[in-house]
């Protein structure tokens, strides 16, 4: 009898110290948002009460939302600097990532409730939340000169521009990465054009022990590389306006020709058996280091990859190059996607120290800051940084302009499921034209759901 | 002094807390489920729009085979966990030594985290590196290894016999209550009459565990049809569409922001589940017999 009262009391205990420590968790993040909401109070009324001044003696602080993956230690030295320099504080509110985050966002701006800044996505993000209203317009601002011009189409809206571009979400430069100890091995040279392309693959798997392209299609994203890289640029090359055209529902993605034919691409390199056999089953980190290894000889990828290859294999960062995926006739042109964007809101009572703290980050001065810490591609002219030897090759097509912004910067409305349609393409057997009809019916429902005008 | 009446009803008064609870946290939101299921809403707005959600769910090609994989995982889940299940209650109501530590072996995976037992799974299942297909080739049975995973035919078998090596033990545990509560007295008499295993079995243990019967035929059937994490864990619905269920579905809508279409997708679940296991229920529950 003893025992079991002894018993049933540890029990209990567990028991309440289990509920507690939930408790303790959820308390802690309502604990969070309270004392953000309490600092937006105690800062706006700072801010009201400041008057803004060209003296640095007189500091101004400022509001600015940001989600947690958008925000780095280089934007944090950014903010450093501009505080020293030009005595322009920002407070961040550091929100969380992905639909939670944006969702906390999208109510802020329904209820008002919003920060001086806002650093967030671009394009069809954006969009949602009332650009004409909500952001001030920029484009006659002279820090605009700064931001290069293939940036400018995702931040903005229906012809206005509203932000410059977010340093930290970065410009990923997409090509066809290459081990360049296999290139050297098999003395093969960069394709220029997509035959010589095919015919190096045949090369690379006469030759035995190397994959000539790998695919790591188990993480569905990464799917969508090759197609965008084999397609989505010569699309924009011919046809300038065809993001314009497909935003207004005038133009389908199964009516243009070279969109369909980068998914009969996907699945060519599958038949001719130059991917990897264990294509639905790779991931992503199993690519890295199949490149890096030399296991296989090439991967479609954006330049957001040699930061964790640098982390994890700095050995064989330098063997990595990368080139632009050919078309048929010599001109190779990459496909970029474009950054995020740092607006600044109408509704900010600052807007004088909000527009000194922006001209700042976008000029060199405050820029380089950044860039001293992050070695991304530089999104403002006037900026160098060191870039890894691949992300400097694609960096050349870049700066020569033979880039195009990804579909995904041009529509305001989402690709929804581009990811596993990829991967039907080489799973389904259905053809590349229906699966291009299945993409624009699900652009067509979203483009719906989100009012946009012509569906 | 309490009169009468109070004294009658006090007792209900101890319920309405966790009534007051349940209404509010389960039954209230499915019935504006019901309701908003025909509209378009979002966190900023509500409009009605009929009948349109409904007609989205049944021409949309990834939701119709979200239907037919969650009939497909059902029916097969069902049939093995059903068998396997009243197999092992069988053999561990014999007399064996261990079959205490046993019952507690097979018990063991229904209790461990289902992310857990997908994360695990979907290793075992890799084509080159996993030991499944490892232990084929060993043993000399190479030509049965295939791409579990990424074969678009076989994927849902794949992760219904995860879902089945996961939940046979609970279902196990069920049988062994209802065999064991068989009386004595019937097993002796069979054994005087001069009745064999099999006559056993058909003419004794069937008939007096149908209780148990329909209460696992009801769960698997239930719980087949709301499978979610273990397809999410292992394939997150791939590859392409191969593996979708209808509540991937819905998780995948309501997390591009279509919260109309998916709670219409999880309307369809409940009328489904309700149209299926009412019945059913009803139907077997007539045939039980009583002890």
């Amino acid at each position: 009898m003893k025992f079991k009262g002894i018993f049933s009391v540890l029990v209990i205990a567990c028991m309440i110290l289990s509920i507690l420590a939930g408790c303790g968790a959820t308390t802690g993040a309502t604990k969070d948002t309270s004392v953000s909401q309490e600092s937006t109070g105690a800062i706006t009324e700072e801010v009201s009460t400041t008057q803004a001044s060209d003296l640095p003696a007189e500091k101004v602080t400022l509001t600015g939302m940001v989600q947690n993956g958008m925000w780095n230690k280089g934007m944090d030295a950014v903010v450093a600097a501009a505080e020293a320099k030009i005595g322009v504080k920002v407070e961040m509110q550091i929100l969380p990532d992905g639909s939670q985050g944006e969702q906390v966002i999208k109510t802020k701006y329904a209820s008002n409730d919003v920060t001086d800044l806002l650093f967030y996505w671009a394009g069809a993000t954006v969009a949602v939340l009332n650009p004409e209203k909500n952001f001030l317009d920029i484009s006659k601002e002279s820090f605009v000169e700064n931001v290069p011009d293939v940036l400018k189409y995702p931040l903005s809206y229906k012809g206005v521009l509203y932000g410059v571009p977010l340093a930290s979400s970065g410009v990923g430069l997409c090509g066809m990465f290459y081990n360049k100890k296999v290139f050297s091995n098999l003395k093969l040279e960069i394709p220029k054009t997509y035959s010589e392309f095919l015919k190096l693959c045949e090369t690379i798997k006469a030759a035995g022990n190397v994959t000539p392209v790998y695919y790591s299609c188990k993480d569905a994203w990464s799917a969508q590389l090759l197609p965008m890289i084999s397609g989505w640029s010569y699309c924009v090359k011919d046809d300038p306006e065809v993001g314009e055209k497909i935003s207004t529902n005038k133009l389908k993605f199964a009516d243009i020709s070279k969109f369909v034919a980068s998914f009969d691409k996907l699945k060519e390199l599958k038949d001719k058996g130059y991917i990897n056999k264990d294509y639905l089953a790779a991931t992503y980190d199993n690519a890295q280091k199949a490149l890096a290894l030399g296991e296989a000889a090439m991967y479609p990828m954006g330049s957001w990859v040699m930061s964790p290859i640098a982390e994890k294999f700095p050995e064989q960062v330098n063997d990595i190059g990368a080139f632009g995926f050919p078309d048929d006739d010599g001109d190779v042109w990459i496909d970029v996607l474009g950054t995020g964007g740092v607006y600044i809101n109408n509704s900010s009572k600052n807007i004088d120290a909000t527009k000194k703290w922006v001209s700042f980050y976008t000029t060199p001065e405050g820029a380089s800051e950044y860039y001293k810490i992050s070695r991304d591609i530089p999104v403002f002219k006037g900026v160098t940084a060191e870039l890894f030897g691949a992300t400097e090759d694609l960096n050349k097509y870049y700066v020569d302009g033979k880039a195009a912004l990804a579909f995904t910067n041009l529509v305001p409305f989402e690709l929804v499921g581009f990811d596993k349609i990829c991967v039907e393409v080489l799973v389904s057997g259905k053809s590349s034209l229906d699966l291009a009809k299945q993409q624009d019916m699900n652009c067509e429902k979203d483009a719906k759901a989100k009012g946009i005008q012509g569906f | 002094m309490i009169n009468t009446i109070e004294k009658k009803y006090y007792p209900y008064w101890f319920v309405v807390p966790g009534l007051a609870i349940y209404f509010i946290f389960f039954v209230a939101p499915n019935i504006m489920a019901f309701f908003y299921s025909f509209t378009d809403w979002s966190l900023l707005e509500c409009n009605f729009i009929g009948l349109q959600n409904f007609y989205e769910l049944f021409s949309n090609p990834s939701y119709v085979i979200a239907f037919k994989n969650t009939i497909l995982f059902t029916i097969f889940v069902t049939v093995f966990k059903m068998a396997f299940g009243f197999l092992l209650a069988l053999l561990l109501n014999m007399e064996i030594k261990s079959k205490g530590y046993l019952r507690t072996i097979f018990y063991l995976p229904c209790i461990l985290s289902t992310l857990a037992v997908g994360l695990i799974f979907s290793s075992l299942y890799h084509p080159t590196n996993g030991l499944i297909n490892k232990a084929f080739e060993f043993i000399g049975l190479g030509f049965l290894a295939q791409d579990w995973l990424g074969n678009a035919s076989i994927v849902i078998f794949s992760t219904s016999m995860v879902e089945i090596w996961k939940w046979t033990g609970f279902h196990m545990v069920i049988f062994l209550a209802g065999i064991q509560s068989i009386p004595k007295e019937h097993f002796e008499a069979a054994s005087i009459d001069g009745a064999n295993k099999w006559q056993t079995l058909k003419h004794i243990i069937i008939p007096m565990i149908r209780g148990a019967i329909n209460t696992n035929f009801i769960f698997c059937i239930i719980f087949g049809l709301r499978v979610f994490e273990i397809i999410f864990t292992t394939t997150q619905g791939g590859p392409g569409y191969a593996s979708e269920v209808i509540n991937t579905l819905v998780f995948r809508n309501f997390s591009n922001g279509y919260l109309g279409l998916s709670t219409a997708g999880g309307l369809m679940l409940s009328i489904i589940v309700a149209a299926i296991g009412l019945p059913l229920n009803y139907y077997l529950g007539k045939k039980e017999v009583e002890l």
